[in-house]
């Protein structure tokens, strides 16, 4: 056998309560079936875990390990310690909103006791926290780590990016919730465009959003049937999901940054909110983890 | 800790548990693993979908996410129990080795060397279905509320031909076929020999499936990538793969030729040809849009 023997390595769980924020945590982390480089194993951190886990993991087995098309890397997934999706949609609301918004003037789910504003306190346990249970666990490369995240979790990734640039070497934004609190995000943009322009900060950085994200539905769904059809096109209008990201797109790939910097931008015909990730991730992969023989 | 202690805490949406069997076959005598996964939410009147997934260790994962995704949370697709047949071992060698026997139709010649694998033993693809068929689907029955009448099957290379094969010769087991990337070039194209029959039993009505075949838009050019491992020698007979394998053309003409035909009320084919992809990452773009098709959303207005 010329291949080499390369064996799947079990999925290692570890639940804690944050010392930082006081919130509960589950880390699924795991490693690619290639031993580590001399440096150690790039990081790819997940947000949303519980809906993303296994699709990191495969497809960069698939990608990466067997079709060389990237660099494996080991993949951190955060989430919760439960199997309710109700409770992760809850707790994310959390963790993954730079401020407070309690108004029901964008929403459309039937969820009560939504509470937001715990970015920061969430990002100070990744950092301070969930990394050093990660390096106890695995030799990584902290100067190689990416950030993933969906949604409100693409408004988080953009959020770390402006505020703490020098957190991951690449940030991947998929139809991140600019519209978060009037795009509260926004009042950070100019000071992240700052240290670019003067080279002290090169990230890589990924934008997506489907194409279809801001157009009118004309049926509803069974996930949003408790609100008016009315009710979803007002908020549609108002959250601009493509406007908004090819917007701050089009800026941020303005700006002359130093060499590194990177700005993508897609907007994938006929794809939706839920579709958008499964067909950008394979780019994203590859912006974040480059093939070998490619660097 | 958590607002799923408050009293007006939304009702839970579980993710269930994925159940691990490993067994040997009763038919063929070899040995498998399969990862069976049922999607959140309520089990539908008549039971679940079953989307049915080859190569269940590289894949497993993605399918499971992307159903909670896009249907249990985004309810565009009907959330499908999944059914992931992969090999009782940890070693992605070992699993290479064991696909190439059951993914397979016929013995090959020695065409099939891509990854230069000495040892490799091809021809097991009918054991293999008979496997799934006789074997597998009555102890799935025995422990999951499923749909036998809503079932998918989803492959990707040699499990692309896979499917093919298995809509061409037991059309009956399955309601779709998703072939990624199928290695349609398998020894001179020998599932060709099957189109015929098939075509005749569409235009007679005797089945409506429908189909989904993908291609990444770059699988017959010089690869960009060189697979980790692989000696020069492997790479030339690789390109010279490549030219013979005909990867685009083979899957653009079957499907030109199978969407003509004039089938029954439901019968369905679909292709997409993705520009700048790759046969590694084609599986995982396509996959959205082919589970709409194996199992498209109910709409509030129809429950």
């Amino acid at each position: 056998m010329s291949i080499p023997a390369l064996t799947t390595k079990p999925t290692q769980v570890f639940e804690f309560i944050s010392k930082v924020n006081g919130r509960d945590y589950r880390l699924l982390m795991t490693a690619p079936e290639t031993p580590p480089p001399p440096g150690g194993y790039p990081v790819l951190w997940a947000l949303d875990g519980s809906g993303y886990h296994g699709l990191a993991v495969d497809m960069l087995r698939v990608i990466g390990v067997i079709g060389g098309e990237c660099e494996p890397a080991l993949v951190v997934a955060v989430t919760y310690p439960t199997d309710d999706i109700n409770v992760c949609l809850t707790r994310r609301g959390l963790d993954l909103t730079p401020t407070v918004d309690d108004t029901d003037e964008m929403k459309i789910e039937a969820r009560e006791n939504y509470t937001s504003g715990g970015l920061d306190g969430f990002l100070d346990m990744l950092s301070q926290e969930a990394l050093a249970e990660v390096q106890q666990r695995y030799v990584v490369d902290t100067a190689r780590m990416a950030l993933f995240g969906h949604s409100l979790g693409g408004l988080a990734a953009l959020y770390t990016l402006f505020t703490r640039p020098t957190m991951f070497q690449s940030f991947v934004a998929f139809s991140p919730s600019i519209w978060w609190d009037h795009r509260a995000l926004l009042g950070h943009e100019a000071a992240f465009a700052a240290r670019v322009a003067a080279g002290e900060v090169a990230p890589r950085v990924l934008i997506a959003v489907g194409a279809t994200e801001q157009t009118r539905p004309d049926v509803i769904l069974p996930s949003s049937v408790s609100v008016s059809l009315e009710k979803i096109h007002e908020v549609l209008d108002k959250a601009r999901m493509v406007d908004n990201a090819a917007e701050l797109a089009a800026r941020l790939q303005a700006l002359t940054g130093a060499p590194g910097y990177t700005l993508r931008y897609h907007c994938p015909q006929g794809e939706t909110h839920v579709t958008l990730p499964s067909v950008v991730y394979a780019k994203a992969l590859q912006m974040a983890f480059p093939p070998l023989a490619g660097r | 800790m958590t607002d799923a202690s408050a009293p007006s805490a939304p009702a839970p949406i579980r993710i269930r548990p994925t159940t691990m069997l490993d067994f040997q076959s009763s038919i063929n005598g070899r040995e498998y693993r399969l990862l069976i996964t049922p999607p959140p939410g309520p089990i539908p009147v008549g039971g679940w979908p079953v989307l049915w997934v080859l190569d269940g260790s590289g894949y497993h994962g993605t399918v499971v996410d992307m159903i909670r995704n896009i249907g249990a949370i985004g309810g565009e697709i009907t959330p499908a129990l999944v059914v992931a047949v992969t090999y009782p071992s940890d070693d992605l060698a070992q699993m290479l080795s064991r696909r190439s026997l059951d993914l397979t139709p016929t013995p090959g010649d020695d065409q099939h060397m891509l990854h230069g694998a000495p040892g490799h033993v091809y021809g097991g693809l009918d054991g293999f279905l008979d496997t799934l068929e006789a074997d597998v689907l009555p102890r799935l029955q025995a422990c999951f509320k499923i749909n036998a009448a809503q079932m998918s099957l989803v492959g990707h290379s040699l499990g692309g031909l896979t499917t093919l094969y298995t809509l061409f010769t037991r059309t009956r087991l399955f309601q779709s076929y998703i072939a990624h990337c199928p290695s349609i070039w398998w020894d001179s194209r020998v599932l060709l020999t099957h189109e015929a029959a098939f075509a005749q039993a569409i235009c007679t009505g005797k089945f409506a499936p429908r189909i989904f075949i993908t291609i990444g838009g770059t699988e017959q050019d010089p690869p960009r990538f060189t697979p980790p491992g692989l000696t020069p020698e492997m790479l030339a007979r690789g390109a010279a793969m490549t030219q013979m394998a005909r990867m685009v053309d083979n899957a653009s003409e079957l499907f030109e030729r199978l969407k003509i035909l004039p089938g029954a009320t439901g019968y369905e084919v679909h292709y997409a040809c993705l520009p700048g992809e790759t046969h590694m990452t084609t599986p995982f773009l396509t996959l959205g849009r082919a589970l709409a098709m194996a199992f498209p959303a109910r709409t509030a207005a129809q429950p």
